[in-house]
C-alpha cells in the first residue's frame, strides 16, 4: 500500500529553463585552495548579470579589508575556450585600477552578463591577519549589488621557492636566511646556518642526497670541511609522500599550514637525514626552537651532484 | 639471525637509520605474546646495553628472553 502511495506521487516534471529575476544579481566563488600565504594570490571568480532589455553593465569593483598589493588586480576580459581547449580572452573592460582598498574596472564594451576574475595579491600587512572582500556591480539603469567574501585567515608562514643546493658549493642552508650559501659566504653567516646539503655516491650505503645538521656525527659528514662557527644541530625528521602543493606545485591537492608547524612534534627526531629522494620532504626544527620549516625537494641531479629544494618555514616565537 | 639456544637475536640495519626511532617487527608462532608490547617507536640507540624482549607460549607456561642485538651496515 505505502509503496504505490509513493509511486503515485512522484512525477516526473519535464525540464524547463529558469527565469531569470529581473534585476542585476551577482555571484562570487573562491577559486583558489590552501593557506593563503603572504606574497600568493587569492582567487576569485565574480559573476554579475542583468536582464539585455533592462541596460547593461557599467563597472565591477572590489573592496579589501587590507589593500593588496600592487600586482591585485580585477580582470577586465572575459574569457571562453575555444575549440582547441585554450583559454581566449574577450576585452569588455579597461584594465582595472587600484585606489587604496579597491579595485575597480570600467566596462568598454555593452555587455550585460560576464564573470571576472579577481586575483588579490596578500601584502606583508596582512600576515596572520583576516580580510574580507565586498565585490559589487553597477548596471546603466541605476542598480547596484555586492557580494561579501571571507573573512579569511591569512598564514603567518614564509614561502621560498626553488632554491639551488649544489655539494661542496651552495650546500650551507640557511633557516633564517632561506637561502643556500657557499662556504665563504657560510662563515660570515655561521650562526644562521642549520643545514649542510650533501650528495654521496658510497659503494653499499645508500648515501645520496642528504641534509644534514652541521653538527651531527661526523661520519654523516664524510669529506666535509665546514666553515669555522658552523656547527647547529637541527632536528630532521624525513617525511614519504608529503608532496605540498604550493613547493611541489604537482597535481596533488595537499598543503602544509600554519596548524601543522604548531602541532608538530618532532623532539626525538635525528639530527640527520641521508638518502632522499625526488619529491621527499623533511620537517626541520631549528635548534633554538625560532623556526619549524618544511623542506621539499623538488629536483636532483646526482651527476651534478646538486639538487633543487623549497621550503615553508614558520616562525615559532 | 636468532639463535635458539644463545637466546639473542642479531639484526643489522641500512646505514643512517636512526636507533633511537626505531619500529621494530616481531614474527611470533600461533598464539604467543611478547613482553614487553610494541606499542610504538623503541630506543635501541645503546649498543653498550642491547634491549631484551621475552617470548611467551600460547599456553603461558614457557618464557624465554631474548637480546637483541643491532649493527648497523657500514
Amino acid at each position: 500500500m505505502a509503496l504505490l502511495l509513493l509511486m503515485a506521487s512522484c512525477k516526473e516534471e519535464p525540464y524547463a529553463v529558469p527565469v531569470p529575476k529581473d534585476a542585476l544579481q551577482n555571484d562570487c566563488i573562491k577559486r583558489s585552495l590552501g593557506p593563503n600565504i603572504v606574497g600568493n594570490n587569492i582567487e576569485f571568480a565574480y559573476a554579475m548579470a542583468l536582464p539585455g532589455d533592462k541596460g547593461k553593465l557599467v563597472s565591477a569593483q572590489v573592496e579589501a579589508s587590507i589593500a593588496g598589493a600592487a600586482t591585485t588586480y580585477l580582470e577586465h576580459r572575459s574569457y571562453y575556450t575555444d575549440g582547441s581547449g585554450v583559454d581566449v580572452g574577450v576585452e569588455v573592460a579597461t584594465p582595472s585600477t587600484n585606489q587604496g582598498n579597491v579595485t575597480t574596472v570600467n566596462f568598454s564594451k555593452d555587455t550585460n552578463a560576464v564573470t571576472l576574475r579577481y586575483f588579490y595579491t596578500i601584502p606583508e600587512e596582512a600576515r596572520g591577519k583576516t580580510i574580507s572582500f565586498k565585490f559589487s556591480a553597477r548596471s546603466s539603469n541605476g542598480e547596484t549589488v555586492n557580494y561579501s567574501m571571507g573573512p579569511y585567515t591569512i598564514a603567518r608562514m614564509d614561502i621560498a621557492l626553488d632554491i639551488p643546493v649544489m655539494d661542496a658549493a651552495n650546500c650551507f642552508i640557511s633557516i633564517e636566511d632561506m637561502k643556500a650559501y657557499d662556504a665563504v659566504d657560510a662563515a660570515a653567516h655561521a650562526a644562521n646556518i642549520d643545514l649542510v646539503y650533501l650528495y654521496r655516491a658510497m659503494p653499499n650505503v645508500a648515501f645520496n642526497h642528504s641534509l644534514v645538521s652541521p653538527g651531527t656525527k661526523s661520519e654523516y659528514l664524510p669529506g666535509v670541511v665546514l666553515p669555522p662557527g658552523v656547527n647547529k644541530v637541527t632536528k630532521i625528521s624525513k617525511a614519504w609522500a608529503l608532496r605540498d602543493n604550493n613547493l611541489a606545485r604537482d597535481k596533488y591537492g595537499i598543503y602544509i599550514d600554519d596548524i601543522d608547524f604548531q602541532q608538530l612534534d618532532i623532539a626525538n627526531a635525528p639530527d640527520y637525514a641521508i638518502n632522499l629522494k625526488e619529491e621527499a620532504g623533511a620537517w626541520i626544527e631549528t635548534a633554538d626552537g625560532k623556526y619549524r620549516a618544511y623542506i621539499y625537494i623538488n629536483k636532483v641531479n646526482n651527476g651534478a651532484q646538486s639538487a633543487v629544494i623549497s621550503m615553508k618555514r614558520y616562525t615559532m616565537k | 639471525m636468532i639463535d635458539t639456544t644463545a637466546c639473542t637475536i642479531h639484526a643489522e640495519v641500512q646505514y643512517g637509520t636512526d636507533l633511537k626511532n626505531v619500529y621494530p617487527q616481531f614474527s611470533l608462532v600461533t598464539d604467543a605474546k611478547l613482553d614487553p608490547k610494541i606499542t610504538g617507536k623503541v630506543d635501541f640507540s645503546d649498543l653498550a646495553n642491547p634491549r631484551s624482549y621475552t617470548v611467551v607460549s600460547g599456553n603461558r607456561q614457557v618464557r624465554k628472553t631474548y637480546t637483541v642485538h643491532i649493527s648497523i651496515q657500514q
